[in-house]
């Protein structure tokens, strides 16, 4: 277990040093809230309700899920892992008593970690700017809900983001599926658009899928929208969390062995 | 006019080099094409999501927007099939030091990192974007005329200039920072956002910004409304400052970013 | 932020077609050197002159007068036959057709890869994919070629060939060669001028053996005996071995000889071999002399 908390300690100390990144990371959430707001303003001039949202929570539908799109660190790191296997010197985890999903996973919520103050504080600023068309959340107790939720999306994510590293195993160039997977995932969690405004049907059959409650389902749990499918979804969640995670292992085994170590 | 002709030739050897290059991993060939036609079916399904019951935006109706959505595939096509993946490489052949072999060569650099990534497989993506501009422009009943036609071509040419120009800023940029992610994401954010809602959604300052700060919002937007509407004396001579001032901006960065290269590699 | 100085005070003249070789130990500043004159990097202070251009300057015909090989980057593309990298360069570099295959036949016999020209870069060996670097560096007769470590990784036999090659090169075609090693042998082998360089300096610049002469203090001996001896001599030796039947020792050049006679005339001696000191050990030597004694660096 150690060894992963040093892991995790050595990541946080080097996002420490990219400051230029960080900084312009933290600018992001407000693009994101900018654009929302003025596309979302448009589209309410002739309503007052968007599936099943007034503008407010529209704007606080916004802001809560770019927080938590933020959070996840994850997705960057499919990059520098897809290069290790290419320019074979993913052989360490093979010479080293570690795994390579535990240094991930571990990787991933250190820098998530250190992503979370410094998000936090950018939203915390925008809340207050917005304060006058955004609503807070429904209860402590949804509050609550919608962070557990959100926690067990970023772990997802990270293992949806594992195997899509070890795809580097096979295919010379991920490029493509990662860019495909990341544009998929946006939509279908609805960090583009909040999934209400999908038919209804539509709705329904992503409830049995994981991507649903990856950003969806916390911001409309905070905003005190279906409640009622907390305990379902953790139930999903749960075991989509064990599938991939089984799956990982599994992959990453056969891959294994076919593995050239070959580099440069 | 010989400089011409060695450039032509160059671009040529460049394009059959990618296409070999891409023959040998057939498989890569198809994943692109799949990857492209799976982006913009995404695209289109965050639209259909967003418009889905709205008539009409801003003073711009349904098949405007349909138009708007054809010309954001052709940009996003053609980008990509000339210079998008030749600049998204710059950055790492700048941090490993690869950009060294580029220097030494007879050619000009910029010209060379641009262009010796030509994705072929790209083009298909401009097929459904065409169609869709021709099949919004019948319903809107526009009369096609030789002009129209030029100046939107002529429009588009200068937004796929423009994008290249901002893509290529912010590429400078790993000159100077060793990590430059964030701003990946930032630049995903604006541009997908751009092509997913038309800019004349902005008002006030926000339109001040996203038209001539950053002027992403215009790239599929102002070869949409000339086409389909009309673009006033005082926005022709907005875009093309905008269009020109960003190529000023972005040679500045590349050779201020050369130099820097120039002192700062072991 | 931590200012290095990669090169300093340095003053180079090379006249065309000469083979200098340029050696240090790593971190020396060679690859600098080398980017110099290739204009990638332009200097602090000072100038720079490469066939009476400014490198920094980038200039196409500059470009296209030379052509540097780097030992750890590479100009062939990846995927591709070698083949393929040459068609490319002979684009870029506008070499006629005529004289483009004349070239071409003409390295590749020479190096004998003439099967090996259409099989893509990523299955060739170290050694084949260097060779494919050199031909693809001379393809369009460069007045001057920079090499920066072109031997790092490879086999004793593909090490000779390029010696005899980067030789042949400048004999016949009169290639001025800058090469950088930190392999004596390289040097040894190839040049007739050395330049050392440490810690940023030119610590030498002149022939290589003169260099040797100057810094090599010392001759091993190896001594064989008919019968089991246990010698002694009225000299300062430094024994390295002492056996029965065999002696190894080390001692100062000048008295190399008197040391001899003295072992010849006193014992029974089978047979008898002279070695030079180690190279390394001489180079170490001038590193040493470069930043202790001398304040300038030079050795003259």
């Amino acid at each position: 277990m150690g060894k992963y908390l040093e892991t995790g300690k050595v990541s946080m100390k080097a996002q420490i040093t990219y400051r230029f990144d960080v900084g312009v990371g933290s600018i992001i959430p407000f693009i994101r809230v900018f654009l929302a707001y003025a596309l979302w303003k448009v589209l309410f001039a002739a309503k007052t309700e968007i599936g099943g949202m007034s503008f407010e929570m529209m704007m606080t539908y916004h802001l809560v899920a770019s927080f938590l799109t933020r959070l996840d660190q994850s997705v960057n790191m499919v990059w520098d892992m897809a290069e290790e296997i290419r320019e074979g010197r993913f052989s360490k985890y093979m010479v080293r008593p570690i795994s390579p999903l535990g240094h991930f996973l571990a990787e991933s919520l250190a820098k998530t970690l250190y992503i979370l103050l410094v998000t936090l504080a950018t939203v915390a600023f925008l809340a207050v700017v917005m304060r006058r068309i955004l609503v807070p959340p429904s209860s402590l107790a949804n509050l609550a809900g919608a962070c557990l939720m959100g926690f067990m999306g970023l772990v997802f994510l990270s293992l949806l983001n594992y195997l899509t590293a070890l795809l580097a195993f096979k295919f010379n160039d991920i490029t493509g599926w990662h860019i495909m997977k990341n544009n998929a995932v946006d939509f279908l969690a609805g960090a583009l658009v909040p999934l209400s405004l999908l038919p209804a049907w539509i709705q329904d059959v992503m409830r049995f899928f994981p991507f649903y409650y990856v950003y969806y389902y916390p911001a409309s749990l905070y905003l005190g929208l279906k409640t009622e499918q907390f305990v379902t979804g953790l139930i999903v969640m749960a075991i989509w969390i064990v599938l991939l995670w089984g799956l990982s292992v599994i992959v990453y085994h056969r891959f294994r062995r076919i593995y050239e170590g070959v580099g440069n | 006019m010989e400089k011409l002709k060695r450039h032509v030739r160059l671009l040529k050897m460049f394009f059959s080099f990618r296409l070999s290059n891409r023959m040998i991993y057939r498989a890569s060939f198809w994943t692109a094409v799949f990857v492209d036609v799976s982006l913009f079916l995404i695209q289109l399904a965050v639209f259909s999501v967003l418009f889905y019951d709205v008539d009409s935006i801003n003073g711009w109706n349904k098949y405007q927007m349909v138009f708007f959505v054809g010309t954001f595939t052709i940009i996003d096509g053609l980008d990509m099939f000339l210079y998008f993946f030749g600049v998204i490489g710059i950055p790492a052949k700048i941090r490993e030091g690869k950009l060294d072999i580029y220097l030494t060569k007879p050619v000009n650099t910029l010209f060379w990192l641009t262009f010796e990534n030509m994705d072929i497989g790209s083009l298909f993506t401009c097929i459904p974007g065409i169609i869709m501009v021709v099949t919004a422009s019948v319903m809107l009943g526009i009369r096609i005329t030789l002009r129209r036609v030029l100046g939107y071509i002529l429009l588009l040419l200068m937004m796929i200039a423009l994008l290249y120009n901002l893509m290529l800023i912010i590429r400078c940029l790993a000159f100077f920072f060793i990590k430059t992610g964030a701003l990946d994401e930032l630049e995903g954010e604006l541009i997908g956002f751009s092509f997913r809602v038309p800019g004349i959604v902005f008002r006030g300052v926000a339109k001040f910004v996203v038209y001539v700060l950053l002027p992403y919002a215009l790239l599929a937007t102002i070869p949409a409304q000339f086409f389909t509407d009309s673009l006033s004396g005082g926005m022709w001579l907005l875009v093309i400052g905008v269009a020109a001032a960003f190529t000023l901006l972005a040679q500045w960065v590349w050779r201020l970013g050369l130099k820097h290269y120039g002192s700062a590699s072991s | 932020m931590i200012e290095k100085t990669a090169l300093d005070s340095f003053d180079l003249k090379i006249e065309e077609g000469e083979l200098v070789g340029l050696i240090g130990p790593n971190g020396a500043g060679k690859t600098t050197l080398v980017k110099l004159l290739c204009g990638i990097i332009q200097p602090t202070s000072g100038s720079c002159d490469v066939l009476g251009f400014t490198p920094g300057m980038l200039k196409n015909e500059f470009r296209k007068s030379f052509a540097v090989v780097m030992g750890q980057k590479s100009q062939l593309w990846w995927d591709l036959p070698a083949s393929d990298t040459f068609a490319l360069n002979r684009e870029i570099y506008g070499i006629p057709n005529g004289e483009y295959h004349t070239n071409i036949d003409y390295f590749s016999d020479l190096f004998q890869v003439g099967d090996l020209l259409n099989v893509p870069v990523r299955n060739l060996s170290l050694g084949e994919r260097m060779k494919m670097e050199l031909i693809a560096a001379l393809l369009h007769n460069p007045r001057v070629l920079f090499l920066d470590e072109p031997t790092i990784g490879l086999d004793a036999i593909a090490q000779k060939q390029i010696w005899q090659f980067l030789g042949q090169v400048n004999r016949e075609k009169g290639v001025t060669i800058l090469l950088t090693s930190h392999y004596m042998d390289d040097i040894r082998h190839l040049c007739r001028r050395t330049v050392v360089i440490n810690s940023g300096q030119k610590v030498y610049d002149g022939p290589l053996d003169r260099l040797l002469d100057r810094f090599q203090d010392h001759r091993v001996i190896h001594v064989t005996f008919e019968r089991e001896t246990d010698p002694r001599l009225d000299y300062p030796v430094e024994w390295l071995e002492k056996s029965p039947y065999k002696a190894v020792f080390k001692i100062s050049r000048e008295l190399a000889k008197p040391v001899l006679r003295q072992i010849l005339s006193m014992y029974d001696v089978d047979d008898v071999r002279i070695e030079e000191e180690d190279i390394s050990n001489v180079i170490e030597r001038i590193y040493l002399s470069g930043n202790g004694g001398n304040n300038s660096g030079q050795v003259s």
